[in-house]
């Protein structure tokens, strides 16, 4: 049988091609002040303390929309917008839209508003609607004939659909031991990252850059990620012990 | 290439959007042989999201909470828009009273004014827009499944539901739903009527079966409304018509203004003008023509072999097949015999048969349209009656009901009226015969006119609520014209 052609998946976040100076990047500059591990309690009390703060900012905000004030609930949408893309972005499969997901929720949030009661939990009650958007979207996806084939491994996302269960704090955690992370990465390391995400090369693109072929970028890719990802565990498991 | 190797370049084309079908099957089986490197895989993959988000997340905050609070004002503008309609009719209509309805529509007027600049303001680029609110509910009656492009279901009850795009179904022979679009573009689909409705920059609607009923606002001729069926596709820019839609062939009718309609067969295309009508089928490839609809009739006898829309049709001969099988089953005759008594009994010509209502979840339902084909439309008058003949197996309860058109114009209304078999079922034969005045049939929902009379008669339904009563076979339905 002849090779097929290749597949276009859809690449969630690559849009942009524009190559910024590595030193500029928007991520070197922000992992370089980050580091350093007596940042993990840091953070979490950090998260915690800001989401005391935030509670009765949000319940203001819902009471205001409430009242008739619509422009209130852009408050809504600034606090959550970030939770909200960080844990879709870990829970969804491939070829889900995570910014549509999000818009849908808060969209849902607001025409649903009256049936939020105030002095509750906002947050999680926003998450409930977001978990039932992903699932709608998860129906409707499957539905394509040939999303299994084309997007998702069957196995790969049944594993993901059991990681679903996982809190949007743990993921705003994850994200920010990430950072963390990114910023421990030797200096060649960074640039791969830089490269690929932020910059969002083509691969073909990073083995010029680095003199590599494209099959030892992929190796260096796959590599960073497990690095990462070994470096994210360490440092939330050190962060449970503390909490 | 050793198998590490081998599964990270797969990996990798995975994730950058590369691999091939090959590639996929090759990855699957990794999977599925090594559950370690399944887990080490979902870590990658949430390290790869997490990286690509906070990559961009800055730089795309303010598009996304712009784009965000641009469809919650463009909902609670639906929803406002909603709440001012039904509660005018309401105010009593003094003096005082319109001067507080000026001063509330004035309000109102600038509320949306305002509501419209902002929304702009959010829309720097209209491509950003996702899931956009386009038409509203105007009515709805029956069971109604709505699923939303995003895929969730729900059913639809209410006036003044803000639509984005996605599917409608009419589930039953009774329901119905109109739509105003934002152009003011009205359509009504009627009953077991499935319609897929999108405007990006033009109305795209799709109507894979049934009724639709289009009052169509002027559109640029460079973005036409466009309507596509099985058979055929049309192109609007502003008119009345109505579409039936069936899986192998398409009527239209023109009341207004003209649509160009092509057969989706050979590309051959027609313009229609007010009362005329065409129709494109799949396996007729004459050409096309647009014919001028006849002075009315006021009676009309039905052929359930080709106008049954909805139930299934079996010819008299499979009946005499089925009970002459038995009786040689039981011996109690030869097949020599049998076969002598079919060919006997078969002829070419004998279209002889019943439609038998056919069950779903919302009981059973037998629809008898109109002929497509038909060039002359069927006026009800104060004297017309319905006269329905069939077989009941159950003493019970039988809905019996109507579709109007208005004469050269789109859908009117519904009207039905419910009957009691019991003294009508002959105990013997399961034969009833229904004679009902079309004059005491009731409307099912207040927004149609009170009665039928003046108008075309399109279609008529019998409905049983539940599966399990009663089989209903019709053999006959006729629109008569007698005291």
């Amino acid at each position: 049988m002849g090779s097929r052609p290749s597949i276009r998946v859809l690449r969630p976040f690559a849009s942009s091609f524009n190559s910024t100076p590595f030193n500029s990047s928007p991520r070197f500059q922000k992992t370089l002040h980050l580091g350093g591990n007596s940042g993990n309690v840091a953070a979490i009390i950090n998260m915690n303390q800001s989401s005391t703060c935030n509670e009765s900012s949000i319940e203001e905000a819902v009471r205001r929309t409430l009242a008739g004030d619509v422009s209130a609930f852009e408050g809504v949408v600034r606090q959550f917008e970030r939770p909200l893309r960080v844990w879709l972005a870990t829970q969804a499969p491939p070829a889900i839209d995570i910014d549509d997901v999000a818009q849908r929720t808060l969209i849902a949030a607001f025409s649903q508003l009256s049936k939020y009661q105030l002095g509750t939990n906002f947050a999680a009650w926003l998450f409930t609607i977001a978990r039932y958007q992903l699932k709608s979207e998860l129906t409707r996806i499957r539905r394509i004939a040939d999303y299994h084939t084309r997007f998702a491994p069957e196995l790969l996302q049944r594993e993901l659909e059991r990681h679903s269960n996982s809190t949007p704090e743990l993921q705003q955690l994850r994200l920010t031991q990430l950072q963390r992370c990114v910023a421990s990465l030797s200096e060649q390391e960074s640039r791969f990252v830089v490269w690929r995400y932020d910059e969002s090369l083509p691969l073909e693109q990073i083995a010029a850059h680095s003199g590599r072929s494209v099959a030892a970028v992929k190796k260096q890719l796959w590599k960073i990620r497990r690095r990462l990802q070994e470096c994210v565990e360490r440092h939330m498991s050190t962060a449970g012990e503390v909490s | 290439m050793n198998d590490q190797n081998e599964f990270q370049e797969l990996w990798n084309d995975y994730l950058e959007s590369e691999i091939t079908s090959d590639g996929m099957i090759e990855l699957q089986n990794y999977f599925a042989s090594d559950g370690q490197l399944l887990q080490h895989s979902v870590d990658s993959f949430q390290i790869h999201r997490l990286l690509g988000y906070d990559a961009k997340a800055d730089e795309q905050r303010d598009e996304f909470v712009k784009s965000t609070m641009a469809q919650v004002l463009a909902s609670q503008q639906v929803i406002a828009t909603s709440l001012e309609s039904s509660i005018s009719p309401i105010v009593p209509d003094t003096g005082r009273s319109r001067k507080s309805l000026m001063c509330r529509l004035l309000v109102t007027a600038v509320a949306l004014a305002a509501s419209i600049l902002v929304a702009l303001s959010y829309f720097p680029d209209s491509s950003v827009s996702r899931g956009s609110i386009i038409a509203k509910t105007t009515n709805v009656h029956g069971t109604i499944e709505w699923t939303h492009e995003n895929g969730v279901v729900e059913t639809l009850t209410e006036t003044n539901v803000p639509l984005t795009g996605g599917t409608l179904e009419t589930m039953t022979s009774e329901s119905t739903i109109t739509m105003q679009f934002t152009d003011g573009t009205i359509v009504t689909l009627d009953s077991l009527s499935l319609l897929t409705i999108s405007e990006q920059e033009q109305k795209i609607l799709r109507l894979k079966r049934g009724n639709l009923s289009a009052d169509v606002e002027p559109q640029p001729n460079s973005k036409p409304m466009m309507v596509f069926t099985e058979a055929a596709e049309l192109r609007v820019v502003g008119t009345q018509f109505n579409v039936n839609a069936r899986d192998e062939s398409t009527t239209l009718i023109v009341n207004e203004g003209e649509v160009l309609l092509k057969r989706t067969t050979d590309g051959e295309s027609v313009n229609v003008i007010p009362q005329h009508q065409v129709v494109a089928s799949l396996r007729d490839a004459k050409q096309l023509r647009s014919v001028k609809r006849a002075r009315q009739v006021h009676a009309w006898k039905s052929d359930l072999q080709s106008e049954t829309s909805h139930g299934k049709w079996i010819p008299s001969k499979m009946e005499l097949v089925k009970e002459l099988k038995l009786a040689v089953t039981n011996g109690k005759m030869t097949q020599a015999e049998a076969s002598r008594i079919y060919k006997k009994a078969a002829s070419l010509n004998d279209q002889r048969g019943s439609t038998f209502a056919l069950p779903s979840r919302f009981g059973l339902s037998v629809v008898g349209s109109v002929n497509q084909e038909a060039t002359i439309p069927v006026v009800l008058e104060q004297n017309s009656r319905i006269r329905i003949t069939g077989r009941g197996y159950a003493a019970t309860d039988l809905v019996v009901g109507i579709t109007t058109n208005q004469l050269d114009g789109g859908f009117s209304g519904k009207y039905q009226q419910q009957v009691d078999l019991t003294d009508l079922i002959d105990p013997a034969t399961h034969e009833f015969t229904l004679d009902i005045p079309i004059k005491t049939m009731l409307r099912i929902d207040d927004h149609f006119p009170v009665s039928p009379i003046g108008n075309e008669f399109v279609s008529c339904w019998c409905s049983h609520p539940t599966n399990k009563v009663t089989k209903i076979e019709l053999t006959d339905i006729e629109i008569i014209n007698a005291e």
